[in-house]
């Protein structure tokens, strides 16, 4: 008997998990549901299942924002930046953790201390700078300034993975006469594929999801990202939900399907990725 | 001697080609705003007149809607670092449990974090327009039938509210790992001692998750100085200019009026706010962490 009502209240319990996460996400769902919904269908009621799932707002959405073309810009930055930081973080972080002497130590700090400080402090002479050196309105000059800002973070990460990492293997390759660069690119580099491999997806969605720098370095439509797209996009369509929210799904789907896959990853580089001040 | 300099040129070979970008793109900019702060310039024309301290003097005794900026700023993150926190150890306790949806409940809370901030702002526009209108419509419950975003007194709440969703779930995440460093056999001892559950979550848990405790305050405060995107896409610092974050105010100065030299004023006293505040808080936490 006792068992039984043990069995029910951890049933309940469990009901009650599900729930819980579900309301949590809600918010995405109703965007997705209704977004294969008509208007008049939206306005009436919001929560109903689409009575026959229309594709019209997807395909107005994806032909008049140039999705693919965005889509595609929104990739190769985010390629090209991960790549760059993630391969110049490892340098460095590498070389700080094994250079025990004061200015490894002043960088360091100077690298961590400005993972707190806001963007916008900065944001009215990047513009500058960036005009300057002729590289504003440039997917390159873009990539160029978002590589040594995200770095810190992905240091910092490597940092505390390197600490693991023995020397002994180091130091039998430079017995063998082997170069600085081989031996990081060759065994150290290698060794750090689970931290990298965090960092790469964490990357990743942050630099999908930019929003401050992309709205002031690219404002042409020929280079303009998905976040950037979808904010112009929305702001035109204030009173047509069923547009913009299949603008919304646009973004969120496929970031969501990357989530589902790669969660492993996003759990253990967050938890690496706690910075402790 | 020659071996020091070899590792000295090996030390820069790796640290280099990050650290002069880092120092092009982050050093010197932090540097030219500080110029900047002390001219009048409206950022095309040529003529910058040096003005000294005259955009720090306007700042703080002639420029009411600074204040008002600086009061939401404060009163918002006051709230999403208390909140953001209860809840993440709530919920990591939670999912931390014996249940067999804990994974998919974790997944969960976890999922609004991956969604672009700017996605999210405008996300919740529609929940705050049309699904909390047609919820007020068939429940009645007053609080529903609210314009949320429209009303001075309630869209600051509505833009914790989206932080919130968003935040959580990461913090959670931290607070998980702490969870699970936490020796067994404290509360083995502590459940012979005849110690319950929430005895054991004051005096074990959570003395025991102090540095993640530190950790969180620290990233949720820095990201309560930041809140930019949710801002622009929630709110635009409307309605008035009761929802004005600092941040959003920087950029407005700059790229809407076009007082750079104000703008910039005004982003060197963030960056100082955001500094003080930060070691403050760390030095204070870090005196309670427990050593083990």
């Amino acid at each position: 008997m006792r068992k039984g009502t043990k069995t029910i209240s951890r049933l309940l319990l469990e009901i009650i998990s599900i729930v819980c996460g579900v309301i949590f996400v809600s918010p995405v769902l109703l965007v997705i549901i209704n977004a294969f919904k008509p208007l008049g269908e939206i306005l009436k009621n919001p929560f109903s299942i689409p009575s026959s799932p229309v594709t019209e707002n997807i395909m107005y959405v994806i032909e008049n924002m140039k999705y693919f073309k965005v889509l595609r810009n929104t990739i190769i930055i985010t390629v090209i930046v991960v790549a760059g930081t993630v391969i110049l973080a490892a340098m460095a972080g590498y070389k700080l953790t094994r250079t025990n002497t004061k200015i490894s130590k002043i960088i360091t700090a100077v690298f961590l201390s400005s993972m707190l400080v806001p963007f916008q402090t900065y944001m009215i002479p990047i513009a500058k700078l960036a005009s300057i050196l002729h590289i504003n309105n440039t997917m390159a000059g873009y990539i160029l300034i978002q590589i040594p800002l995200y770095a810190p973070m992905g240091i910092f990460m490597y940092q505390g993975f390197v600490k693991n990492i023995p020397l002994s293997l180091e130091e039998a390759a430079r017995l063998d006469g082997c170069s600085p660069f081989r031996i990081f690119f060759h065994i150290v580099f290698p060794l750090m594929k689970p931290i990298t491999a965090s960092i790469v997806v964490l990357y990743s969605l942050w630099i999908w999801n930019d929003y401050a720098l992309a709205s002031m370095m690219l404002t042409s439509a020929e280079n303009k990202t998905l976040t950037i797209t979808i904010y112009s996009f929305f702001s035109a369509f204030t009173n047509r939900w069923d547009y913009a929210l299949a603008a919304l799904s646009l973004s969120i789907i496929p970031i969501t399907i990357f989530y589902i896959f790669m969660q492993k990853y996003i759990v253990s580089g967050v938890t690496a990725g706690a910075v402790k001040g | 001697m020659r071996k020091r300099a070899k590792k000295g040129l090996e030390f820069w070979m790796f640290v280099a080609p990050v650290l002069i970008p880092f120092l092009i793109f982050y050093f010197l900019p932090i540097c030219m705003g500080l110029y900047y702060s002390l001219f009048d310039w409206n950022g095309i024309s040529k003529g910058m007149n040096f003005i000294g301290l005259k955009n720090y003097i306007e700042l703080f005794t002639n420029d009411k809607n600074y204040f008002e900026s600086l009061a939401f700023t404060f009163k918002f993150a006051l709230f999403n670092v208390v909140l953001t926190n209860v809840l993440a150890i709530l919920m990591a306790l939670w999912v931390n449990g014996k249940l067999k949806t804990s994974k998919f409940t974790r997944t969960c809370f976890f999922m609004p974090n991956i969604v672009c901030a700017i996605v999210a702002g405008f996300l919740w526009r529609f929940i705050f327009n049309q699904i909390s209108d047609t919820l007020y419509k068939s429940t009645g419950l007053d609080f529903l039938g609210i314009k949320w975003l429209g009303s001075t007194d309630t869209a600051w709440v509505a833009i914790l509210i989206v932080v919130l969703w968003q935040s959580i779930g990461y913090n959670m995440i931290i607070y998980l790992a702490g969870l699970n460093m936490i020796d067994k056999t404290f509360y083995e001892s502590a459940a012979i001692d005849g110690a319950g559950k929430i005895t054991k979550f004051f005096k074990i848990t959570l003395p025991l998750m102090m540095p993640s405790i530190t950790i969180c305050l620290f990233n949720v405060t820095a990201q309560s100085f930041r809140l930019f995107d949710v801002n622009v896409s929630l709110t635009k610092g409307g309605p008035g200019r009761s929802t004005m974050g600092l941040a959003i105010d920087i950029y407005n100065e700059a790229f809407k009026q076009n007082r750079l030299g104000y703008g910039s004023a005004k982003a060197v006293i963030l960056l100082i706010i955001v500094m003080t505040i930060t070691m403050l808080q760390t030095n204070y936490t870090r005196k309670r962490e427990v050593e083990m």
